[in-house]
């Protein structure tokens, strides 16, 4: 075995974010993963962002970056043909990782139990946006909505204005985290014991787990924070930068800004603690122009290396991919666009001794439809092409 | 048929400090591991003893006056798991802890990277002393690298992952950092392990993870770092959504009270005219196309607007989701422990800390069908189980521990140092 989910197979059914993010590790891992997509292709196919805003399901962003080491097979399960064909592919996986509205698959007579019936060590993860049961089961959602009832975009933004949502889709990012874990403990569970499970997992409860320190606030004091409490960013030369100094960094912080032949401080971290943001606004003006006469990245150089304080920039998305930490470390890997064009992909965020990761390019949609027919079902070529013939293909 | 839970029999020496270790730790205990959280007296986990804790009624001292068992931040992240405080400066301390090691499956450790190295407690040296063991080492930026010693808190590392540029209103230069890389660096280091525990079994040997915070964010931003190679300019979007419109977040009745809107199709705007009592707007060419509805859009807000504020965020909410239309009430800390949904599915977990008394916390998102997952015991204080454990895994006998007591190499009370701070740097 060179990875750890090296000879697992499975099959990952519905739209979005969750699903296919946990897929695409347990495809790193070694991982398997046929995508089911319904004939349109998947959702994120048609959200982009684009490459120079022209749409072409081949060429979203989000389906590209999420949909990597894996196979593509387009299979209608609105079709009774369809849906038989699912069931002889989850015949052949061991795990079934799926998002979408609750029942959505048992609607199609594919629900956990009736999968399960002839295949008792299946684990089948689903992914919901309010779990399996509850008031809210039913209730449409997406990020934002997410957001609002997790009690996030209470603390987000300016008191004076709407809340605000947190860029991009972290709760369906981190649904898709919890989601991997729980099937991988479930596997394990299910290889040592036979018993195979329905991982009921909700995006809300995910997020819900995400807060810092507001709902123990509350728990423990009665207290409500509201949102407005961020610092502005500093500007520098050419970008944003900004300090998280604590009280045992303030004087080197002082330093920093002051220079070296500023009168010490003989403030005890005690008094600093209690006083650190008069102190600080003391200084703003002297942080302004030090922050002014650096470009970001010398702002945050100088105060990590010269001063050992938590320093840090606005990062662009250039500025991301430049990173000389993420060079260092191989984060990006480069693949092949189906254009033929090499791009920069984020890869695994952790590195195990010993392991080597496989990365390869999303599929184009349906791509490997033939080849997995082939491997998991005994279909024959004419059978084949009557079934693409009637359009389930 | 009920399975047992699915670490049980794996055991964690648990060193995360602050959130995204203790995070990931609350993974592995929740989920059956025997998790030991080791600290020490000289240097307990820096949120039980921080400044501007959070304590029951804002009191630190409690009937017991151990405040460093009443922290909150603690509490939270720490439940099902035992506690061993143990001076690992010592040689002693040392000693005793590689041979805790021999009895791990796992150590977990989110110190800044110079810290096991200098304690003399690297990954080769911890997998001398145990070839089948699984290092993880819950990294700001990783192990490596230039900057891998850099000091970083989750919203440092928000910011330098791509996030917070995106995270913000479009016309305002503030960014908004929720230190998403704690919870997200827990989770993924809580997968990594899970991954890493099955490759041993299958190899009979261990590895070290090394994971980087940092990293585990920007995928978060991996669709607009692929676009931003590909020649697009991703924008900040503030309450927009892609592929939505309008979406956006609308006042209620009462005193900063929201409900937040999704429009995701032309059938939703059709529901949407008629939940607000407008059935002309559905055939308004203002706004029947998406385009439209992203021209007019300080129009439409308006017209939203206008109606939410009527009534009170829940009633907005429950009227539109009657009809379809992805909307929820923003909801603060207090509505979000009464909110009927996460009470019905129990997601909250009570229990009785050690001297901070019954509260309540989050639950876990992930129900196993055929494995009951529940709370079992509290966090602990600090050095609650040095004897029981050391007793148990070692074979330590009442005289021995007696005397790494008096030694101070074991004890259940923080040594601070004489400026009564604390090196929290990481």
């Amino acid at each position: 075995m060179t990875r750890p989910l090296d000879g697992v197979t499975v099959i990952e059914a519905g739209e979005g974010i969750p699903a296919a993010y946990c897929c695409w590790m347990l495809g790193v891992l070694g991982a398997d993963v046929i995508k089911v997509e319904a004939p349109a292709g998947d959702v994120t196919r048609r959200l982009g962002p684009f490459p120079h805003d022209v749409p072409d399901r081949e060429q979203s962003a989000l389906y590209l970056h999420l949909n990597r080491n894996k196979r593509s097979i387009v299979l209608d399960l609105e079709s009774a043909t369809g849906q038989e064909l699912f069931r002889e592919l989850v015949a052949g996986a061991a795990v079934l990782v799926e998002h979408g509205d609750p029942g959505w698959l048992k609607a199609r007579g594919l629900g956990h139990e009736s999968l399960a019936q002839s295949h008792p060590e299946l684990v089948s993860t689903t992914i919901t946006p309010f779990g399996q049961e509850g008031p809210y089961r039913d209730f449409a959602a997406s990020e934002i909505t997410l957001m609002a009832l997790g009690g996030l975009m209470n603390i987000a933004g300016e008191i004076e204005r709407e809340p605000l949502k947190l860029a991009g889709s972290p709760a369906h990012y981190s649904a898709g985290l919890f989601a991997f874990t729980s099937t991988l403990m479930a596997l394990t569970l299910a290889e040592a014991s036979g018993v195979g499970q329905l991982v009921d997992v909700s995006v809300l409860e995910g997020l819900t787990c995400s807060h810092f320190q507001d709902l123990v606030e509350f728990e423990y004091t009665g207290d409500v924070r509201r949102r407005g409490t961020g610092k502005m960013p500093i500007p520098t030369q050419d970008g944003f930068i900004s300090f998280a100094v604590q009280a045992h960094h303030f004087p080197n912080f002082r330093r920093l800004i002051l220079g070296a032949d500023a009168a010490p401080d003989e403030a005890s971290e005690d008094l600093i603690n209690r006083d650190r943001q008069r102190l600080e606004g003391e200084m703003d003006n002297q942080i302004l122009e030090w922050a002014l006469q650096r470009t970001k990245y010398e702002a945050y150089f100088e105060g990590q290396t010269e001063a050992h304080i938590p320093a840090a920039f606005i990062a662009e998305m250039q500025d991301v991919l430049d990173s000389p930490q993420y060079e260092a470390r191989g984060y990006f890997v480069e693949l092949d666009h189906p254009d033929g064009e090499s791009i920069k992909f984020p890869g695994l965020p952790a590195q195990m001794s010993g392991v080597e990761w496989e990365h390869r390019r999303a599929p184009r949609l349906g791509e490997h439809t033939i080849q997995i027919l082939n491997e998991l079902t005994d279909l024959t070529a004419d059978e084949i092409a009557e079934v693409r013939a009637a359009g389930v293909i | 048929m009920t399975a047992p839970l699915p670490l049980v029999g794996i055991r964690v020496l648990d060193m995360g400090q602050f959130w995204a270790g203790p995070n990931a730790g609350r993974h592995w205990a929740d989920a059956g591991a025997d998790v030991i959280k080791v600290e020490s007296c000289r240097r307990p986990d820096p949120l039980r003893i921080q400044a501007r804790g959070i304590y029951p009624d804002h009191d630190p001292g409690g009937p017991k006056g151990d405040h460093w068992n009443r922290s909150g931040m603690v509490n939270e992240r720490n439940r099902n798991k035992r506690s061993l405080a143990i001076d690992l400066t010592s040689p002693r301390g040392r000693e005793i802890f590689l041979q805790l090691v021999s009895h791990a499956d796992v150590v977990s450790q989110n110190y800044s990277s110079r810290v096991m190295p200098s304690l003399g407690l690297g990954y080769d040296t911890l997998s001398e002393v145990n070839p089948r063991l699984i290092m993880i080492s819950l990294m700001s930026q990783g192990l490596t690298g230039p900057e891998s010693d850099y000091v970083s808190y989750g919203q440092n590392l928000e910011q330098l992952s791509g996030i917070s540029y995106f995270s913000g209103y479009p016309d305002d230069e503030e960014s908004v950092a929720l230190a998403l890389p704690d919870p997200l660096g827990g989770a993924s280091a809580a997968l990594a392990v899970a991954a890493g525990l099955r490759h041993r079994d299958a190899t009979g040997r261990g590895l070290h993870i090394d994971l980087s915070q940092r990293e585990t964010a920007s995928l978060v931003v991996g669709d607009a770092l692929v676009a931003h190679s590909l020649g697009g300019h991703p924008a900040r979007l503030g309450n927009h959504e892609p592929g939505a419109n309008p979406s956006d977040c609308y006042p209620t009745r009462g005193e900063d009270r929201w409900v937040a809107i999704s429009i995701r199709s032309d059938d939703d705007w059709a529901r949407l005219c008629e939940a607000i009592d407008q059935p002309e707007l559905m055939t308004d060419s203002r706004y029947v196309s998406i385009v439209g509805r992203r021209r007019h859009r300080a129009e439409l807000d308006a017209l939203i607007g206008r109606w939410t504020s009527q009534l009170d965020h829940q009633t907005a909410m429950e009227r539109l989701q009657r009809l379809g239309i992805a909307a929820a009430a923003v909801l603060n800390p207090r509505e979000l422990f009464r909110d009927k949904h996460l009470r019905q599915r129990g997601f909250w977990e009570s229990t009785t800390d050690y001297s901070a008394g019954e509260q309540e916390y989050t639950g876990r998102p992930m129900r196993l069908s055929q494995t009951p997952y529940g709370g079992r015991t509290p966090t602990p204080g600090l050095g609650q189980h040095n004897r029981e454990i050391l007793g148990e895994l070692l074979g330590m006998e009442d005289t021995e521990l007696d005397a790494l007591e008096a030694e101070s190499v074991i004890g259940t009370e923080p040594i601070l140092s004489a400026s009564g701070g604390m090196a929290v740097a990481r």
